[in-house]
């Protein structure tokens, strides 16, 4: 596991000191865009692929909606309350935290 | 662009379902290995070519770190009370609510090792991705700027930052994109750490 956290970072920093230190031609630097889209949607093709021939997953699709939905309501709420309480406790310049702040 | 993913997915899933022969299933944890270190390294190189980045860190000051990390440890509570609710491995659970919003990569990371808990992790952090698009203007006219942040984790800093720049300040708009960054990178680092431990 360990390998795989250091491999991804590995790439990212590999990636990142070519681009700042501008050994990324021009031409590829216009695409890095595109290219990315690219791969991400030959990523998602391939998971969607996995999860269709996944039996179980598609036997339960109905619950996993449902569970899905309900992960979404509570990481996103119990962020917004953290944050909330932080920021009450630690910031008060209400051009950050908003007209309402306190 | 939200729309064409779930297309494509739709179109994946449907051939996997109908069309493809099972041989096929154990090629495409090593696709998905390949195209995942591609992506990131891809990645690297777009953060790169932003020189601010570093610049705009050190003038917010180190009380912005605040908005990221109640981010995660939020969400991480989150999803050890989904854990709860729907009686599933608690590490599974927290590798789902790794997630972020960064649908893409979290799902692709677990799918390999649970197909099922990859299509949790990938629905909802769309789902969450949706719920910031539509209260992200309530929450900053009734709750507070900095809560618009909390709301799309990793988007703050790409999809979610002009809608967050409509309804929030200057200030809050560059907290949002240096959250965005700390965020995202968060992802890489603690989905496989709990996958590891699932």
């Amino acid at each position: 596991m360990a390998f795989r956290i250091l491999l991804y970072f590995g790439l990212m920093a590999v990636g990142w000191l070519l681009s700042s230190k501008g050994f990324i031609h021009k031409k590829l630097m216009g695409k890095i865009s595109i290219i990315q889209t690219i791969i991400l949607f030959g990523l998602i093709f391939i998971m969607g692929i996995r999860v269709g021939m996944d039996e179980q997953v598609v036997s339960s699709i109905g619950q996993i909606g449902i569970t899905a939905a309900v992960f979404a309501v509570l990481t996103s709420g119990f962020s917004i309350l953290f944050v909330h309480i932080a920021r009450k406790k630690f910031i008060t310049d209400r051009n950050i935290t908003g007209g309402r702040s306190d | 662009m939200t729309k064409k993913i779930l297309v494509i997915l739709a179109i994946g899933i449907l051939l996997g379902l109908f069309v493809l022969p099972d041989g096929f299933y154990h090629s495409t944890g090593l696709m998905l290995d390949v195209g995942l270190c591609l992506l990131l390294f891809f990645v690297g190189i777009d953060v790169g070519s932003n020189k601010d980045t570093f610049k705009n860190l050190k003038s917010v000051g180190f009380k912005m770190l605040i908005v990221p990390l109640a981010t995660a440890i939020g969400s991480l509570f989150g999803g050890v009370i989904c854990s709860m609710i729907f009686h599933m491995n608690i590490f599974g659970a927290l590798a789902v609510a790794s997630g972020f919003t960064w649908y893409t990569l979290s799902a692709i990371i677990i799918t390999p090792v649970s197909a099922e808990l990859g299509a949790i992790a990938f629905l909802s952090n769309i789902f969450r991705e949706i719920i910031a698009f539509i209260s992200i203007p309530f929450i900053a006219k009734h709750i507070g700027y900095l809560e618009t942040i909390a709301v799309g984790g990793a988007i703050s800093m790409d999809t979610g930052l002009p809608l967050i720049k409509k309804n929030t300040s200057q200030e809050v708009v560059i907290i949002s994109f240096i959250s965005g960054i700390i965020i995202s990178l968060l992802v890489p680092i603690l989905v496989p750490i709990f996958v590891g431990l699932m």
